[in-house]
């Protein structure tokens, strides 16, 4: 369309600037061959292995190291060059292959850009140290502008649904690349680490296979009583152990609460939603001071039945408890949602066929919640792999992939491989589940036709036998959740173990001391550094995740781009790749080179970030579309731009959304682990991170009061925006708007992009 | 075979409230054993929690319910012996159409041979014996509904209830569907309760119908006694749609009872049975009873009311015309049947109205 | 292409980012003028804050304390070699140091009281070539509570092989060498004492009676002393500083004989503001700074002769000590194969 009408004006335009516009076509060309190049090149180096594994800081050596990829990289770096040229040059390229081109384009630049912004500080004292990212910088900014001219050139002819369809293409590139260098890139340095050994060009098969299959990975000694189990086993047995449980517990608790009253309903969903606003290895650390050795439990145990104490309590067991009681918050809810919107009349007319409570149950309910039920297990099996607190915390000695690969990212005596396979196995494992999660929540009962909307909700009553035993279960649950947290408490202010305690208030002291002196407030405490710097990254991410997430929706959805949802769906497997691997992945990518403290900074704002975002394109994407189309359509006839469109129809619709969506991510933002643990250092600690720290050197009582300190930080913010939020009542329909809510957190649970 | 018994239903002052609002106020009715009842009303006037009162879903605050002369307030909806339709069929997506039908009769404990020997019976008889392993979001939406009466029929109860069956459904397939459940309701001779909003649904597959408002029973009659002889101007809207003027009904010089309204003039009251009260009434009329035809100002028969009005709007529905006619401030809808190659009467056209005397109701509210 | 207001949104976010990043990194870079020091500190972080505190006090210097274990003080160093941020290396154990010296990252200075230094603290410095000098010493046994002994049934441990006993399983605490240099020095020591076969054999065995290795040294006592194990295989200076808080401790020194650390001090190669570490690390070494220590719980045996002597402060040469080789232990290729062989035949599934 462009193109015609230019081409149109170029026809009608005097000879001279006929000329001109040729020639400037032709530079254009010049410019956008030589950029693409310097992207492939770029694109070719982030992906090599000899980068990512050079030791040394000089960045031209570790250029060179490009030569030493292997021929099958070269082929690629040879393609990415010819296709754009091509693209470029010729109209009848597929649509596909531009926007893929395009992507790798912005791909290779942003990574150059990347190494450039990781390598040095600067501006630093030797012009050397300046002129490399400084040309880097430049040539990724020209590959930029050269990607974005073929896109908008190109698409703006096949995708002519709104006036601006560059707009939709960009958002997608955007989103794309983003997914490739941040995920990609980490995940490609894993796979390198495995089959490629230092100092080759070739890869090593059997070499890689060899220790992908290690018996360190998958020794079965546990199950035969001969030594213990290998990592990767112990991993996958927790994790389908702990989603059993926490399904079941989780099942069984919808059953009951389902039933009960408002008020009920209301302090339960508090109460259980407690572990998921506080970091989880504090539920183990709680449950450690239960349980463990010298747990509270433990000593009344000897002291009445005479059961000596042991740490039965430290490694599968304990992790097993915490895990449990951490995510099955996860699978209630999510089978409360699909408990609550069965129809009544399923209900009714099985019992007015003659079925008892306990056959409602059997052949009505719980055939509905199967589906439910298997993607909540399957969202705490991916959590349960990626969590690297609880084992750290109270594992002992007990093995597991998150924290092998924590330990070897974090000496340098480790072996590449012995990074690399962790890595690798996570994210198969991961994306495995991820798949058969999404395929499993797209399930429809078989066929197309809807069923008639049910007008009267569920109101299901259990049977009475099973009602007391649930409810002796939420009982226990209840009961466990409020001790460990009384505990947390109790230990924050408290010298010693459990058996000698003493009053003190030295931990917070410690902690989070403030001086008044007559040159004003001192903050003398050791943890204020991280607070601080937990709370500016989490307030900097949410509401920029917010924004982003949801104008990239917007633009996406109402652009016209066909695959949108595709793109969508994509996002959520990939985001479901463990956050330690994340980490590590970042380490390999860009910190080979020496991280400085802005680029750490920089990665780990990123990596909140990124799982901030496919949150809340989640969550916009669910609101916008239930939104009515007819109210966008009409703002559109009416001659609005989107943009106009977006901020005088859409959003003030959306705002609930966008509301719950920064909640939701300053949430996570202040309790994500993962990512950071591998990325910090001293001076780039964030709250979770010195937790760790402190409780790592033994230092209970500080992590405790930490952790009390960090809850009572989040549940106040939150408190505080709730009431903005509901005092401004700038939210119309907030009926209608927070049952789109609910939808969407369910829906984001269901993707388990809870952490 | 399946083997249906009737039964009689009698409700004798049932009266419901959930809180502060009165749902239904002693009603009382009678159903005959073989009827196809139906109840009808608008939104909210209390049709289905009736429905689900004789169901046993719901239990009345005073009152009596008898089936069968046995009174059956305390008995669960299994013990009853009622079949009950949902208005969203309650249908489980995770069951083929053979495990749905066979629900009941599994509950029951009946053996394997007679459930698929009365399954399959069922099954054919409403005409589902194809898609016996299908699954509820593979059929059309009449199919499904067919399911929902097969399942309530298969266990043999001695009431069908069906909550508003058509109003999931489009205009066309309302009207299979409806003949479909006609008919097999006469196949069977099952005592049917139907609750609708649909006055066209009511009056077609009917015996008798119950017009109910904000819980109370307005009239019950057979469809061509509603039609034509309603009580009151609600019964008249409710089942298809009336022309009424208002006036009031006044004594003449010769004492007799008379409605005067403006736009009627004096029109005296032939049916002495059926006087309403001196005061406010109204004269109720169809659309059907009233001929059109151009103005004249003429002498016209005495057993007719003439009225002078202007048409302001012409509907052409295909098989008839249907005029919005002005008569001085009152409007008065007239359908004339059409006939083929014939052009409408323009709008605006003065005409002149003739109504039957006989054919019109007086009716004080 | 468009016209170029419709470019404009994009282009001005774009320079938008590109300004933030760049006053980012300008005012990452912007200094001060007032004196400055950045030392990282690798004991106890009391000690660390004490230190801080007090030089603060004293010299009037801005001082920034990074706080983190002698392992990651190492990489950290190795990190950012060619730019180095820091200014002096406060503590921790010597071997990581001497690695330091080995590699060039620290600097050749011998300070003017030298000879006021304990000979073990001037050995440390010779062996380095003078960039480093002991700062502390510390010995390596066994921490224990007795009572948490009776409870599990078993003998207080006198020799590194009665840790092997069965009532011991689970209940040993040590730190993770690959982490905390507490852990290392175990190993090292165990190659030391026995020969690097038996040595490692005795790990092996040792294995399944380990609890927990912990991320840092001191985590081990510190679990110790809440009852979460039943001893600890770490510096009795630390056992010390926990029966000085109340924790009912002891301490033995294994009866096969054990090592001594020395905890160093170091300037970094390439430091900024080298006139002022300099005086710190004077000051660091004298006798009235070493003595400050003790206040804050620190009890490692101080390597200036002239600090005043403390029953609780015990003289690591009173113990059984094998001469530590520290050259070659502290070297970093027998590190790596050390750790390599914990790594890959030590802590792995089959000796669970």
């Amino acid at each position: 369309m462009y193109r015609r009408t230019t081409d149109a004006a170029a026809q009608r335009a005097h000879p001279a600037k006929r000329e001109v516009l040729a020639l400037w076509r032709a530079l254009w060309r010049v410019v956008a061959l030589g950029s693409f190049s310097m992207a492939a090149a770029g694109t070719a180096f982030a992906l090599s292995p000899g980068a990512l594994q050079a030791k040394d800081s000089d960045l031209l050596t570790a250029f060179a190291g490009l030569w030493g990829i292997g021929e099958v990289a070269f082929v690629i770096a040879v393609l990415l060059w010819a296709v754009p040229v091509f693209s470029t040059l010729q109209a009848g390229v597929r649509t596909s292959i531009r926007v893929g081109a395009a992507s790798l384009g912005i791909f290779g630049s942003a990574s150059m850009l990347f190494s450039a912004l990781a390598t040095r500080t600067w501006p630093s004292a030797s012009h050397h140290d300046f002129l490399v990212p400084m040309v880097l910088a430049a040539a990724a900014l020209a590959a930029l502008v050269a990607s974005l001219g073929t896109l908008e050139n190109t698409l703006a002819r096949t995708l002519a649904r709104e006036r601006r369809p560059w707009r939709a293409a960009l958002a997608a590139a955007f989103w794309v690349t983003a997914l490739i260098v941040f995920i990609g890139v980490p995940v490609a340095g894993a796979w390198s680490l495995v089959w490629h050994r230092t100092g080759t060009a070739m890869p090593n098969m059997s070499a890689g296979i060899a220790s992908l299959l290690a018996s360190r990975y998958w020794s079965l000694g546990c199950l035969t009583g001969n030594g213990g189990c290998g990592s990767a086993v112990n991993s996958i047995g927790l994790g389908v152990i702990v989603s059993t449980l926490a399904g079941a517990l989780g099942l069984s608790l919808a059953l009951f609460v389902h039933r009960s009253n408002r008020k009920l309903r209301k302090w339960v969903a508090v109460l259980v939603c407690l572990p998921m606003i506080t970091p989880p290895f504090l539920v183990g650390l709680g449950l450690a001071q239960l349980f463990g050795q010298a747990g509270i439990v433990t000593i009344v145990l000897e002291a009445t039945l005479g059961i000596t104490r042991s740490r039965w309590f430290f490694g599968g067991y304990g992790v097993m408890m915490a895990q449990v009681l951490v995510f099955f918050p996860l699978a209630y809810f999510l089978l409360l949602n699909a408990l609550d919107s069965l129809g009544r009349e399923q209900i009714d007319a099985a019992k007015f066929l003659g079925a008892s409570d306990t056959d409602v149950l059997r052949t009505v309910i719980l055939p509905a919640l199967r589906d439910p039920l298997a993607v909540a297990m399957l969202v705490v099996f991916v959590e349960t792999l990626s969590d690297i607190g609880n084992p750290l915390v109270i594992g002992g000695k007990l093995r597991v992939l998150a924290t092998e690969l924590f330990y070897s990212s974090s000496t340098e005596i480790a072996s590449g491989e012995m990074t690399g396979v962790p890595a690798l196995l996570l994210v198969g494992i991961a994306l495995t589940m991820a798949v058969v999660k999404e395929y499993l929540a797209r399930h429809r009962w078989r066929g197309n036709t809807t069923l008639p909307e049910s007008r009267e909700r569920c109101r299901y009553e259990l049977p009475a036998p099973l009602r007391g035993i649930f409810g002796a279960l939420l009982t226990l649950c209840v009961l466990t959740l409020v001790a460990i947290y009384a505990l947390l408490v109790v230990g924050a202010f408290s010298e010693g173990g459990i058996a000698d305690r003493s009053f003190t208030l030295e931990n917070f002291v410690r902690g989070f001391g403030v001086l008044v002196a007559q040159d004003g407030v001192h903050l003398t405490g050791s943890g204020w550094d991280s607070l601080i710097a937990s709370l500016s990254c989490a307030f900097l991410i949410a509401p920029l995740g917010g924004v982003i997430g949801m104008a990239m929706v917007w633009v996406l959805q109402r652009g016209g781009l066909r695959g949108a949802r595709t793109i969508e769906s994509i996002s959520s497997y990939i985001l479901s790749v463990p956050s330690v691997v994340i980490g590590a992945g970042f380490l390999l990518a860009f910190g080979r080179f020496g991280l400085t403290s802005v680029g750490a900074w920089t990665l780990i704002l990123l990596a909140m970030l990124l799982r901030n975002l496919a949150v809340c394109m989640r969550f916009g994407g669910v609101a916008l579309r239930r939104m009515d189309s007819a109210q966008i359509e009409m703002s559109g006839l009416f001659g609005a731009g989107a943009l106009t469109t977006f901020a005088k129809v859409v959003a003030p619709t959306l705002r609930s959304t966008f509301v719950v969506s920064v909640a939701y991510g300053f949430v996570r933002s202040m309790t994500m682990l993962g990512s950071v643990l591998l990325l910090s250092s001293a001076e780039n600690q964030v709250a979770t991170t010195y937790m760790i720290d402190r409780i790592g050197i033994g230092e209970f009582g500080v992590g405790m009061a930490y952790g009390v300190v960090l809850a009572a930080c989040i549940g106040t913010v939150l408190a505080i925006g709730w009431m903005v939020a509901s005092a401004r009542r700038t939210v119309p329909g907030l009926g209608a708007a927070l049952s789109d809510l609910k939808a969407a957190v369910v829906l984001a649970q269901k993707d388990g992009l809870a952490r | 075979m399946l083997v249906l018994k009737r039964s009689s239903i009698e409700a004798k002052g049932v009266s419901l409230s959930h809180g502060d609002k009165r749902i239904l106020s002693g009603i009382d009715l009678r159903i005959e054993s073989g009827e196809f009842f139906c109840i009808l009303g608008p939104s909210g006037a209390g049709k289905t929690t009736f429905l689900r009162v004789v169901a046993g879903l719901e239990t009345p605050d005073s009152g009596e319910l008898l089936i069968d002369g046995d009174p059956v307030s305390s008995k669960p909806p299994q013990k009853r012996g009622v079949g009950m339709v949902f208005q969203s069929l309650g249908l489980w997506p995770h069951m083929t159409v053979y495990e749905t039908v066979s629900y009941g009769l599994v509950r029951q404990g009946v053996p394997e041979a007679d459930i698929r020997r009365k399954v399959d019976f069922m099954l054919k008889l409403v005409g589902l014996d194809e898609l016996a392993q299908r699954y509820p979001g593979e059929l059309s939406g009449g199919q499904q509904q067919k399911v929902a009466i097969a399942r309530a029929l298969v266990v043999e109860p001695r009431i069908l209830l069906l909550d508003q069956p058509m109003s999931a459904l489009d205009q066309p397939f309302r009207i299979h569907l409806r003949r479909d459940i006609q008919s097999l309701q006469r196949k069977l001779g099952i005592t049917t309760i139907m609750v609708t909003h649909d006055p066209e649904e009511a009056l077609s597959v009917a015996d008798r119908i119950a017009v109910i408002r904000d819980g109370r029973i307005q009239q019950i009659g057979s469809p061509p006694a509603l039609y034509d002889y309603p009580f009151d101007t609600f019964v008249a809207n409710s089942v298809g749609t009336a022309n009424l003027i208002a006036g009031s009904i006044e004594e003449d010089e010769a004492g007799a009872a008379c409605f005067y309204s403006d736009a009627t003039g004096s029109v005296p009251l032939l049916d002495r049975l059926r006087v309403p009260a001196p005061g406010r009434a109204y004269a109720c009329f169809r659309p059907s009873s009233v001929h059109v035809a151009p103005y004249d100002s003429s002498a016209h028969d005495a057993d007719y009311l003439w009225m002078n009005g202007r048409i302001f709007r012409s509907e052409f529905r295909g098989g008839y015309l249907r005029y919005s006619v002005g008569v001085g401030d009152e409007t008065v809808v007239c359908d004339l049947p059409h006939r083929t190659a014939t052009l409408p009467m323009p709008v605006g056209s003065e005409v002149l109205l003739g109504i039957e005397i006989s054919q019109i109701r007086f009716v004080n509210a | 292409m468009g016209k170029l207001k419709d470019y404009l949104p994009g282009i001005g976010l774009g320079a938008l980012v590109f300004a933030s990043l760049f006053g980012f990194a300008l005012s990452n870079t912007a200094h001060a003028q007032a004196r400055r020091l950045n030392v990282v500190c690798s004991v106890q972080i009391e000690w660390c804050e004490l230190v801080r505190n007090e030089y603060q006090r004293v010299s009037g210097v801005r001082m920034t304390m990074i706080h983190r274990s002698s392992i990651e003080a190492l990489a950290m160093l190795l990190a950012e070699r060619n730019n180095p941020r820091t200014d002096v290396w406060f503590g921790g154990t010597g071997d990581p140091h001497l690695q330091a010296a080995e590699r060039g990252l620290t600097l050749e200075y011998r300070s003017p009281i030298l000879d006021d230094l304990q000979p073990w603290a001037q050995a440390q410095a010779r062996r380095a070539g003078y960039r480093t000098v002991g700062l502390y010493s510390g010995v390596l046994g066994f921490a224990f509570r007795p009572d948490q002994l009776k409870r599990i049934g078993a003998e207080p441990p006198r020799c590194w092989r009665d840790l092997l006993a069965e009532p011991f399983r689970q209940q040993v605490m040590m730190g993770n060498p690959t982490s905390s240099g507490t852990g290392y020095m175990i190993i090292s020591a165990l190659t030391q004492l026995f020969g690097e076969e038996a040595g490692n054999d005795y790990l092996k065995r040792l294995h399944k009676n380990v609890a927990q290795y912990t991320h840092g040294g001191r985590g081990s006592i510190e679990n110790i002393v809440r009852g979460e194990g039943s001893v600890a295989i770490g510096f009795m200076h630390d056992a010390i500083a926990a029966r000085e808080r109340g924790a009912d401790l002891e301490f033995e020194s294994p009866c096969e004989g054990t090592v001594a650390e020395i905890g160093s001090l170091s300037l970094i190669a390439g430091a900024a503001n080298l006139d002022e570490a300099k005086r710190f690390y004077e000051w660091a070494l004298s006798a009235e700074a070493q003595t400050l220590a003790r206040k804050v719980g620190a009890f490692q045996y101080p390597s200036n002769k002239h600090v005043a002597p403390e029953a609780r402060i015990l003289d690591p040469s009173q113990t059984l000590l094998t001469p530590y080789d520290h050259r070659r232990f502290g070297s970093s290729q027998i590190r790596k194969r050390l750790l390599s062989r914990w790594i890959n035949e030590i802590n792995v599934p089959q000796n669970d």
